[in-house]
């Protein structure tokens, strides 16, 4: 059986006391897209990424990642996807490889492909030279390096950013959207949550929007910018803002 | 310099010092205050009721003299856990000093504004500790033991006074020095010798001290200021000058304390100026002797687990400011075992034996090593989601983690806890055929206690905002420190012998306990939603967590009124009667306040179906156990500890159906509707049996016998939701049982 959808959600609930975070999400994904995730703060984007990494458990419904279903095969899904939190997630008393290291090694990688893994990426976003610094001594952009090096380190089928050009120079961003669009090319699937349009347009070919845990529209990015004159009126209109030039 | 801004740095640093208590920030002087007086006075009556005055007898002055000028020469130390060092080497303060240095504020201002936060907070907490050390110890003296804490705790006040204004100066000096390293492993190594100065000083001083004569001259070290803590604290308890005269002494501690405030007016912005030159980056270099120990460590673990290991053994071993706190942890630890040996304040005490010696060891041993853990345990943070959230996105991450981070602690902390004994024992401070007791004792505790505190920060996770939550955690591992430590000293003082076979029950106990702890640790990290840090799970064992706590005040703590009449009029129907009444108030008082918990019992066909059903079976199962009991124990039946009162049979009677009442009322009742509230019904039912069987424990077979009583009146609690059914069924078994075992 080939898998067909990167992401197959199915009615997805997230409830924190009496407030729904998230509510009956149903989205499908086909693999090879790179979807934008937008919406408010705290409109659920965090919360949704969380609950298809594994992290968190949703309250009801069910998701497939990539074909595992998220409620009796969480270790293949933890497997196959790669996290970048909202801030930087990082060890700061570790070196930048050895933070990668740990962290490859939680995903069961052997050492040989760390290394590999590692000076490739490493060297790409241009911060090999600086691996045995202490991650406390690196500036918010390296920081940011980092966590997007420990993401992507187990080449994984399923990609979950959290803002991941927040803090990058303009060269920088323009090398993880390269990454990102050769994910794409290899038939990987990769969630953007944001709230900067500019990456959206520039990265993303599907888009999803979300307010107060509901999903207010998905398709494609061509679709959603003939509804407006831009994508930010046509956003602006999702959300009940008026739009004024 | 300007007071408005000292006031403002002093509120900021203090705010940061004790943020984690932030709601409670403004009573925590008084409640280190009143806890030191508590603690000390609850001590020393402990002491008193086991041992007599005999045992409390005081010292010889010369060895209480060094005692206590060891004891004030450790606290001098407490300014290393100065936030300020903190701001001048820590990467993420940095930019916080910069933006300090940038307002009109000098770095004098700085200066005071950190020295009065250190005072607020330090001073208090260290003169809790020394207080809470010597007090118990120092036997009658001139006054009472509360006046004797309250001097004790004053004199210390003054000496620490004089650390933190000295270390408040000082500590940009050692964290200068040690940021100065580029590499990671040597500022590690230079940090270790700072802790390793502190741990080999002490048997320098003791020599000073020994070969000096009270009488005469004390030579030099009458004028190094924990000396003359010491002489002020003789003086005061015991009105005998040493050496020069305690006005003169007072005087010259306040004479330093002046000093070192001008010193530090004068060289404050030198200070912050060369500090603010060093802008150097360390680096981890890989190919260093430490790195290739580390690696050969955790070969024999699997990958995953050694790599956990390995990586936060370097972030813990790296943060100075962390090991500054193990470094006062571990001193503190020292010091209680030097004082409390044979070879320090007990020197001259006859009764105290090699046994005794052993118990206040452990004692000291333990509750020592229980802070020195929870550092090292805080040392992870749960305040940091996304490293959480990291960890638990890899597969089995939280299992991983939880075993690798509770090994990296056990790791580290038992080389640094046999290290001290070794040097203890080669400095002849302890008696060399306790050593290897000792350190078992060791690793067991540390074992038991690395696994406590990740169940308690996992389950109970409390990022800054929940200042209670912080709380409670270090409240509830003290707690349970303390209840393993008094266990040594209650099994020897009261002279019981202790069988081989259960040291083994203990280390087997030990590590099942261990073992139980970090599966709630790592189940509770697996459940544990990141919005709201808790689950299911964690409030679940919470909730149990505190039905025990109701249990143990309301059923056993309450109940010692009772006792206290029992002894004092020898009377046990009226203490049976006080006891259960007590017991049987506070039901009431609390169904009377939760009246949602009060429900008419249901009269109906299938709830009296039930009741005899359950009660068929018990009185099954418990006529069966009975023949098996009077089979093992000759004379012992399921009623033996009534018969030991030596009661008649009716009275026998009227108190087993009383019983009946208060039991039910409670057991079922109060305990069970308060454990269910966030429990499974299992887990409510194991709580009350557990409890209800601890009851009932004369013998292992009325334990158990006591465990399907509960479980089958639990059910039929759950079935019918009143007590009105298990009353009737607990009453029927037991009159029914009773005239059984009577015939």
């Amino acid at each position: 059986m080939t898998v067909e959808y990167g992401l197959d959600i199915q009615d997805l609930v997230k409830k924190f006391d009496s407030i729904y975070a998230l509510d009956q999400i149903t989205l499908r994904i086909p693999k090879g897209r790179i979807v934008g995730l937008l919406g408010q703060n705290g409109a659920g984007k965090t919360t949704l990424v969380r609950l298809l990494s594994g992290v968190m458990k949703p309250t009801a419904g069910s998701a497939k990642i990539d074909g595992y279903d998220l409620s009796n095969q969480l270790n293949d899904v933890k497997r196959i996807t790669g996290l970048l939190p909202e801030e930087y997630a990082l060890y700061e008393k570790l070196s930048i490889f050895e933070y990668i290291e740990f962290l490859g090694t939680l995903y069961n990688m052997d050492e040989e492909r760390i290394n590999k893994r590692f000076v490739k990426l490493a060297t790409r976003l241009e911060i090999y030279q600086l691996k045995n610094r202490l991650i406390e001594t690196l500036s918010k952009g390296q920081k940011q390096k980092v966590a997007l090096i420990a993401a992507l380190i187990q080449e994984p089928r399923v990609l979950f950013l959290d803002e991941p050009l927040a803090n990058l120079d303009v060269a920088a961003q323009h090398v993880v959207r390269q990454i990102i669009r050769e994910y794409k090319a290899d038939n990987r699937t990769i969630l953007i949550a944001t709230h900067l349009l500019t990456n959206v347009e520039l990265t993303c070919d599907y888009i999803v929007i979300i307010d107060a845990g509901k999903i207010l529209f998905h398709g494609s990015i061509s679709d959603f910018k003939q509804q407006a004159d831009s994508l930010e009126e046509a956003y602006l209109n999702y959300l009940g803002v008026e739009f004024q030039e | 310099m300007k007071l408005q801004h000292i006031k403002a740095v002093f509120k900021a640093e203090y705010y940061t010092t004790t943020s984690k208590f932030r709601k409670y920030r403004t009573f925590i002087p008084f409640l280190f205050l009143g806890g030191v007086i508590i603690f000390s006075y609850i001590l020393r009556v402990i002491y008193e009721l086991f041992r007599g005055e005999q045992f409390v007898q005081d010292p010889p002055l010369p060895t209480f003299f060094s005692i206590i000028a060891i004891f004030s020469y450790f606290t001098l130390f407490a300014p290393l856990l100065s936030p300020l060092g903190r701001v001048v080497y820590d990467g993420g303060a940095r930019s916080r000093r910069e933006v300090a240095l940038n307002a009109p504020v000098t770095a004098r201002d700085l200066l005071y504004g950190n020295l009065l936060s250190n005072l607020a907070f330090f001073l208090p907490f260290f003169g809790f500790i020394g207080t809470l050390t010597l007090a118990p110890f120092i036997g009658s003296g001139l006054y009472s033991p509360l006046i004797t804490s309250l001097a004790l705790f004053a004199i210390l006040s003054i000496l620490i006074l004089v650390g933190l204004v000295a270390g408040t100066l000082v500590s940009p000096i050692i964290f200068n020095f040690i940021t100065s390293q580029e590499n990671s492993q040597s500022r590690a190594v230079v940090a270790f010798g700072v802790s390793a100065m502190l741990v080999f000083s002490l048997p320098i001083l003791r020599y000073f001290l020994e070969h000096t004569t009270l009488e005469g001259n004390l030579g030099p070290i009458t004028f190094l200021p924990f000396t003359l803590a010491a002489i002020l604290i003789i003086y005061i308890l015991y009105g005998i000058s040493i050496s020069i005269s305690p006005t003169l002494a007072l005087g010259l501690l306040l004479g330093y304390i002046v000093v070192i405030f001008i010193l530090g007016y004068l060289v404050a912005d030198i200070l912050y100026e060369q500090n603010y030159k060093q802008n150097k980056f360390t680096t981890a270099n890989p190919e260093t002797r430490g790195e290739r120990l580390l690696q050969r460590i955790i070969r024999p673990f699997p990958p995953s687990i050694g790599k956990v290991i390995s990586s936060t053994m370097k972030a813990s071993i790296r943060d100075i400011e962390h090991l500054a706190r193990l470094t006062i942890g571990i001193a503190i630890t020292i010091f209680m075992i030097f004082a409390l040996s044979s070879r320090g304040l007990f020197r001259d005490t006859t009764n105290f034996n090699q046994q005794i010696e052993l118990a206040v060891i452990v004692f000291a041993l333990v509750l020592s090593s229980a802070s020195v853990i929870f550092i090292e345990t805080s040392s992870f943070t749960v305040q940091h989601r996304d490293m959480l959230s990291l960890i638990k996105s890899s597969p089995n991450g939280a299992r991983k983690f939880v075993i690798g981070k509770a090994i990296q602690m056990m790791l580290l902390l038992t080389p640094i806890f046999m290290t001290i004994i070794f040097v203890l024992t080669g400095l002849d401070f302890l008696d060399i055929r306790n050593t290897p007791m000792l350190i078992l004792i060791v690793i067991l505790v540390v074992m038991i206690m690395t696994s406590l505190s990740m169940a308690i920060y996992l389950v109970n996770p409390s990022d800054n905002e929940e200042d209670l939550g912080n709380f409670i955690n270090l409240l509830v591992f003290y707690v349970f420190g303390f209840m393993i430590a008094v266990i040594p000293i209650i099994l020897i003082v009261a002279e019981l012998t202790i069988p081989t076979y259960v040291y083994i029950l203990i280390a087997l106990g030990s590590i099942s306990l261990s073992g139980l702890f970090l599966y709630i640790a790592s189940q509770a990290l697996e459940e544990m939603n990141l919005e709201t840090l808790d689950s299911t799970f964690s409030r679940s064992i919470l909730q149990g967590f505190k039905t025990v706590i109701l249990f143990f005040i309301t059923w056993n703590f309450l109940p010692l009124l009772g006792l206290s009449y029992l002894l004092r009029t020898n009377d046990p129907i009226g203490y049976i009667i006080l006891s259960y009444v007590i017991i049987l108030t506070s039901v009431v008082l609390y169904y009377f306040f939760s009246a949602q918990n009060f429900s008419k019992p249901k009269i109906t066909v299938t709830n009296f179906q039930s009741t005899i059903r359950n009660l068929v079976v018990m009185l099954g199962i418990g006529i069966g156990l009975s023949f098996i009991q009077s089979y093992f124990y000759e004379n012992n039946n399921l009623l033996g500890s009534y018969s030991l009162l030596g009661l008649n049979k009716s009275t026998l009677l009227l108190i087993i159906s009383l019983l009946v009442f208060v039991e039910e009322l409670f057991f079922r009742g109060m305990i069970f509707d308060y454990s269910r509230k966030e429990m499974s019904f299992w887990g409510a039912t194991s709580v009350n049996a557990i409890l209800f069987g601890l009851l009932h424990i004369l013998t292992p077979i009325s334990f158990i016998n006591a465990v399907i009583q509960t479980y089958l009146l639990c059910q039929l609690k759950e079935d019918t939701q009143s007590v009105f059914f298990t009353i009737l069924a607990h009453l029927g078994y037991n009159l029914i049982l009773v005239s059984i075992l009577f015939m």
